[in-house]
């Protein structure tokens, strides 16, 4: 049984074909295309084409972000040699105290009231150290960057 | 994409854009082939605005139609008449107005097509663009595209069955 759509894909075929068959040849593409390109010499080279400066423009960018990059890694170096320096101060003070007893007997007879805080916070020197090492790994976690973009790799 | 791509993808599609603008042109290769050349130029210099959203093939093409477009209004306010009314074996030599006669049929079948329909009709048949394609190179909408083609397609069936006879 023929239906309605298979008429069409019928008429669709013979027309396709009758194009087809009464479609004039393309011959001359090489002499077309000469002459395109001869006009095209003409004429300036669009500024999207330019892939040369495209590239200069890429490479300024890398260099600009890796001047960025060494910047924020020097920064980084000194956050982490200032806390270091820091850490081995409070340690060294800590060890001073507590290998000299005498001293600290005296201080308690000089200092009086003073005496029971400063005694308070090198009790708590474990944890005053602790809290210091975990503030300090946040500050340099919030200054890492990330480097130069793949382009610059 | 550099010059020289560019170039390349040209070559790759200038054939059938040329033989379509030949078929609108009824037949008047060296009118066809300007308007090629004008289009292809146009292409080369507004190259940054090609967004890729459709293929490239589809923007030449859409370019083209515009030139072509363009080309006739010139020519029906310089004639004073329309563009269709150029004999269809103008800029043909000899040797090629024997072989053009071969192609008379296919001018003489589109040729009472209103121009909407002939590209639309030129575009599916013999260059084999989907309708989606159509639309992004006429700017019509699918439907519209749909309708055009469903007219030409009668008319089409008509030539052929009245050929036949």
């Amino acid at each position: 049984m023929k239906t309605h759509n298979s008429g069409k894909m019928n008429t669709d075929a013979r027309i396709r074909q009758f194009v087809r068959a009464c479609r004039p040849p393309v011959t001359d593409s090489a002499e077309f295309m000469e002459e395109f390109t001869r006009q095209a010499d003409l004429l300036p080279v669009p500024a999207s084409m330019t892939r040369e400066e495209n590239l200069k423009k890429t490479e300024q960018l890398c260099r600009l972000g890796a001047i960025l990059s060494r910047g924020k890694k020097r920064n980084i170096a000194e956050g982490v040699a200032e806390a270091v320096a820091g850490i081995a101060v409070s340690i060294l003070v800590f060890a001073a105290v507590t290998m000299f007893p005498s001293a600290w007997t005296e201080a308690e007879s000089r200092l009086g009231i003073m005496y029971d805080s400063i005694a308070g916070t090198f009790r708590n020197f474990p944890l005053l150290l602790s809290c210091f090492l975990a503030v300090a790994v946040i500050a340099v976690s919030f200054r890492y960057v990330k480097g130069p973009g793949k382009d610059c790799r | 994409m550099t010059r020289e791509q560019f170039i390349a993808s040209v070559s790759a599609e200038q054939e059938s854009l040329r033989r379509f603008l030949c078929v609108l042109c009824g037949g008047d290769r060296f009118m066809a082939d300007d308007i090629a050349q004008e289009a292809l130029l146009k292409a080369y210099l507004s190259f940054t605005r090609f967004e890729g959203r459709s293929r490239f093939g589809t923007w030449l093409f859409r370019i083209a139609c515009n030139c072509f477009y363009d080309r006739k209004k010139q020519g029906a306010s310089l004639r004073g008449g329309t563009f269709a009314d150029l004999p269809a074996s103008e800029g043909f030599s000899d040797e090629e107005s024997d072989a053009g006669f071969r192609y008379q049929k296919l001018y003489a079948a589109v040729d009472e097509l209103p121009e909407n329909e002939k590209v639309a009709v030129l575009l599916f048949y013999m260059e084999d663009k989907s309708v989606k394609e159509i639309s992004d190179i006429t700017g019509m909408p699918q439907v519209t595209v749909r309708s055009h083609l469903f007219r030409a397609r009668k008319h089409l069936k008509k030539f052929l069955s009245d050929d036949s006879i």
